[in-house]
């Protein structure tokens, strides 16, 4: 039953699109995928795994002002089946640099990552998110997706420097971190994220620095009492013609109703250098620290330093192969090879 | 110290600028030059509305033309395939809306004039013949 829901939301919320739209609309359609083999070698074991899980349907209008958008992503879950995952759906309206308002489920505007680069795993550089920042069904610490209400604009603070400001407020956290909260929010209080960003034009390229903070609360569930969460993040990025640099830290602090607060610190610094010929090598060192006995929202997570290294080859317009190795170093146990051919069109 | 400068300054900066046989096309905008970084965020939608509040409709230059290696390398000194592919990560990410393929000069000048407030990249000697609701934007 649910999975036949699912379908018939992914056909409504694409023929939404060309139903709201008036016919002097321009209408657009892309499609995203990736192919992967994962090689899995440990000292005594290696264990390949090919996957081709992801298609990911990117459809798009505007009127005008307003804008309709639309992201589903058939996905292979744990039942080795794909099901279809409305991952975006959301309807602007652009009054002009200083303010756009957004109503739907939106990747959160959280640090740089979440809203850079959405789902195609064509244009970030490495094969997977980094894992702070990844997707609720993969572990991510953040929360990628809000339902509710999203306004941002830029303001001008000098030549060619602008400030960006992004508003949000929306329902609360999922009560799992798998869990994205699309409609009936048990909750009264509703989330609350804010981002200010500084953008530059430095050297060839621009430079962003930006903070956010994110107040929420996230409901019971059986043996777990309500939560209050609290994010703080910092990011600063260069996109540049030869240097791509993105770095990400976050204090998220989960507070129960004794009085009790559980600190985690995440961050990332992914480095890119793009050589002749769209050839960019990359390397990522990440770092989760998890508060000593856990955090009750993080269950069954440890701290870790996951270092990944890897070159990506643009070989043609949104085509790209992949050759990487990633390595938690806590454990140094195994050695994680990918290869990836990511596409979209 | 010498050394670590002159790395630093190669990563924020490409190596050379291609001529400016090319500019901007932009209806009701005057004729006036623009930073490189100005143009970047019109191209990128960083930049959703000109001076006066007209949305900003971008053109962009079909693969392999004169004018799309124009833009990649003079105003992004990017390839122009890394160009095309961030542009489609900007309509992806929802900052901007799908840009119109402008496939000659003709294409761009009949863009610009007929638009809201279109934009495309356009051969300097072409546009003489542009319409009077239009300017030219050159890179300052």
């Amino acid at each position: 039953m649910v999975a036949r829901t699912r379908k018939w939301l992914w056909v409504a919320s694409l023929g939404s699109i060309a139903l709201a739209l008036p016919a002097r609309a321009d209408l657009a359609l892309h499609a995203f995928a990736d192919v992967n083999a994962h090689l899995n070698h440990s000292s005594d074991h290696t264990h390949l795994d090919f996957d081709s899980n992801r298609f990911d349907l990117f459809a798009s209008g505007s009127h005008d002002r307003v804008t309709l958008l639309s992201e589903v992503v058939f996905e292979v879950g744990g039942n080795n089946e794909f099901a279809p995952d409305v991952e975006r759906l959301q309807i602007s309206y652009n009054f002009g640099d200083y303010l756009r308002v957004s109503a739907g489920r939106f990747h959160t505007s959280i640090g740089y990552y979440n809203d850079a680069f959405h789902h195609g795993a064509v244009f970030q550089l490495p094969t997977e998110r980094p894992r702070t920042v990844r997707f609720e069904d993969d572990g991510g610490l953040i929360p990628a997706h809000f339902v509710g209400f999203h306004a941002d604009g830029r303001v001008p603070v000098g030549t060619d420097v602008r400030l960006r400001y992004d508003v949000e407020v929306a329902n609360s956290r999922g009560p799992t971190r798998d869990v994205v909260v699309n409609a009936f929010d048990r909750l009264d209080a509703k989330a609350f994220n804010g981002r200010l960003r500084l953008e530059a034009p430095v050297g060839e390229g621009t430079a962003f620095v930006g903070v956010n903070a994110v107040f929420d609360k996230i409901a019971d569930i059986a043996g777990r009492p309500e939560l209050s969460e609290r994010m703080f993040g910092v990011h600063a990025v260069y996109q540049g013609p030869l240097l791509s640099l993105i770095a990400e830290g976050y204090l998220i602090r989960h507070g129960d109703p004794s009085g009790n607060d559980f600190d985690t610190r995440a961050g990332f610094v992914e480095v890119g250098i793009r050589l002749p010929e769209d050839v960019t090598p990359y390397a990522i060192l990440e770092r989760i620290d998890l508060p000593a006995g856990g955090d009750p929202y993080f269950t069954g997570e440890g701290s870790q330093t996951l270092g990944t290294a890897g070159v990506r080859w643009l070989f043609a317009e949104a085509t790209a192969v992949k050759l990487e190795a990633s390595r938690s170093m806590d454990t140094g146990v195994g050695t994680l090879f990918t290869a990836q051919f990511a596409f979209g069109f | 110290m010498r050394r670590a400068a002159a790395v630093l300054s190669l990563l924020f900066a490409s190596a050379a600028s291609a001529a400016d046989n090319f500019a901007i096309l932009a209806r009701a905008q005057p004729s006036k030059p623009w930073s490189e970084a100005a143009l970047r965020n019109l191209f990128l939608g960083a930049t959703r509305s000109w001076p006066g509040g007209r949305q900003v409709e971008v053109g962009l230059p079909a693969a392999d033309t004169p004018e799309m290696e124009w833009l990649a390398k003079r105003i992004f000194h990017l390839p122009a395939r890394e160009v095309r592919t961030i542009i489609r990560q900007r309509v992806f990410t929802g900052e901007m809306g799908e840009p119109r393929s402008i496939a000659s000069a003709e294409d761009c000048l009949a863009f610009a004039r007929e638009s809201r407030g279109g934009l495309c990249v356009i051969d300097q000697a072409a546009a003489a013949g542009r319409a009077a609701n239009t300017g030219l934007l050159t890179v300052q």
